[in-house]
């Protein structure tokens, strides 16, 4: 998982993160994009999935535990 | 000299962020400086500080592990019972002692008939140093993965600032997020707490637990509320209970996405981002360090000092009594 997708030289980094995930034999799953919407339900202790749940953030976190799920 | 140890307990509220910034803008108004990465687990001050190459670089081997040496081994697994760690185990039918997990306390070397287990010096991890492009050095270190003791390495990288420290240096240590062995030898011997908390449970809970120790070693304490509009509600509880602790509070610092993008470019803040909002109030923060704590230190530190601390009184359980 690579977070906080767009800020900074993400596209440089994510080349880099992306060698070392090949060398671990290991995927990137996701991109979750840096979005104070986060921000706003972590100070309200709520996850993102409850406190937004058709955000971006929020499909991306049930599309990976819905993989998860598959697996086990 | 003066130590100034930046703690949250917490991570990710803005140690760093707080520590360069402070080093730089002291920097600046032409003090002696000296900057510690006191996080050996995780070290990355250098990367703020665009360190590109280390001036000293030394292996720390003051660790050791055990071994068996297998010509006199005759396979009995004492050792494997001894062992506390659980560092011993059958390998292929032969009892093995795991380098990543053994500690090196030398029980199942004492506990061996045969004299088969012997010590073996290794790398605890690595000690840098860098005299970076703002003309202070900084020191910094490195554990080796699955060695214990991050503390030990913070320890000797303290004493190494302090061996070069004049006397009216200000040496910022920058420790590592919670509260354990490293961070412990963070505090240790620091003139002043620094700390950092959000407006968070989470965070109030962990500065509450990083104070206990600034009080343990007698440290007047400040604290700096960091992104205190995401949360404003939240911004009185943490000031109430600083004012119960007696514990200065020395300024707020908005929200900025300036933040993690100055990070994310590998450059100080201050220097990226000037004149973005955190900037500004990181800058305030650091004059007011200046002026209040370092300046005024005799007045400050005498009227921030915590009590002393109750004396600990450890519980000794007997063989045979029950806990």
């Amino acid at each position: 998982m690579v977070n906080r997708w767009g800020i900074g030289s993400s596209e440089k980094m994510y080349s880099i993160a992306e060698k070392i995930a090949k060398k671990h034999n290991a995927v990137i799953k996701a991109k979750i994009p840096y979005s104070r919407d986060l921000v706003e339900a972590y100070v309200r202790g709520i996850p993102i999935v409850e406190f937004y749940p058709d955000h971006e953030i929020s499909k991306i976190f049930r599309s990976i535990a819905k993989e998860i799920l598959d697996v086990v | 000299m003066l130590e100034i140890a930046v703690a949250s307990g917490k991570g990710g509220v803005g140690k760093s962020t707080l520590s360069s910034t402070l080093i730089l803008y002291l920097k600046e108004r032409g003090y002696d400086i000296i900057a510690v990465d006191a996080d050996a687990d995780a070290p990355n001050l250098h990367l703020i500080f665009e360190v590109e190459r280390w001036d000293k670089e030394e292996p720390y081997s003051d660790s050791w592990v055990s071994e068996i040496d297998y010509f006199r081994c005759v396979n009995c697994g004492i050792c494997h019972n001894v062992c506390t760690y659980g560092a011993v185990s059958l390998v292929e039918g032969r009892y093995y002692i795991n380098p990543m997990i053994c500690e090196g306390c030398l029980t199942c070397s004492l506990a061996c008939p045969e004299k088969a287990i012997r010590r073996k010096r290794v790398n605890r991890g690595v000690i840098r140093l860098s005299y970076t492009k703002y003309g202070f050095p900084l020191w910094t270190s490195e554990l080796s993965p699955g060695r214990p003791n991050s503390g030990r390495l913070v320890t000797e990288i303290k004493n190494r600032a302090k061996a070069m420290a004049k006397e009216n240096t200000i040496s910022v240590v920058d420790s590592a997020a919670g509260i354990g062995c490293q961070v412990i030898s963070s505090l240790s011997g620091a003139n002043v707490a620094l700390l950092v908390a959000e407006p968070t449970p989470a965070s109030l809970s962990d500065l509450k637990r990083i104070h206990i120790i600034a009080k343990q070693f007698s440290l007047p304490s400040a604290l700096v509320i960091n992104k205190y509009d995401m949360n404003s509600e939240f911004v009185e509880e943490i000031i109430k209970y600083a004012r119960e602790e007696n514990i200065d509070v020395i300024g707020m610092v908005p929200y900025d996405d300036h933040v993690p993008k100055a990070m994310a470019e590998m450059r100080p803040l201050i220097k990226q981002y000037n004149e973005a909002p955190a900037s500004k109030a990181l800058v305030e923060i650091a004059r007011i360090v200046e002026e209040r704590i370092i300046r005024g230190w005799s007045d400050w530190s005498r009227s921030h000092r915590p009590s002393k601390p109750a004396r600990y009184v450890p519980i000794i359980i007997k063989p045979g009594e029950k806990a």
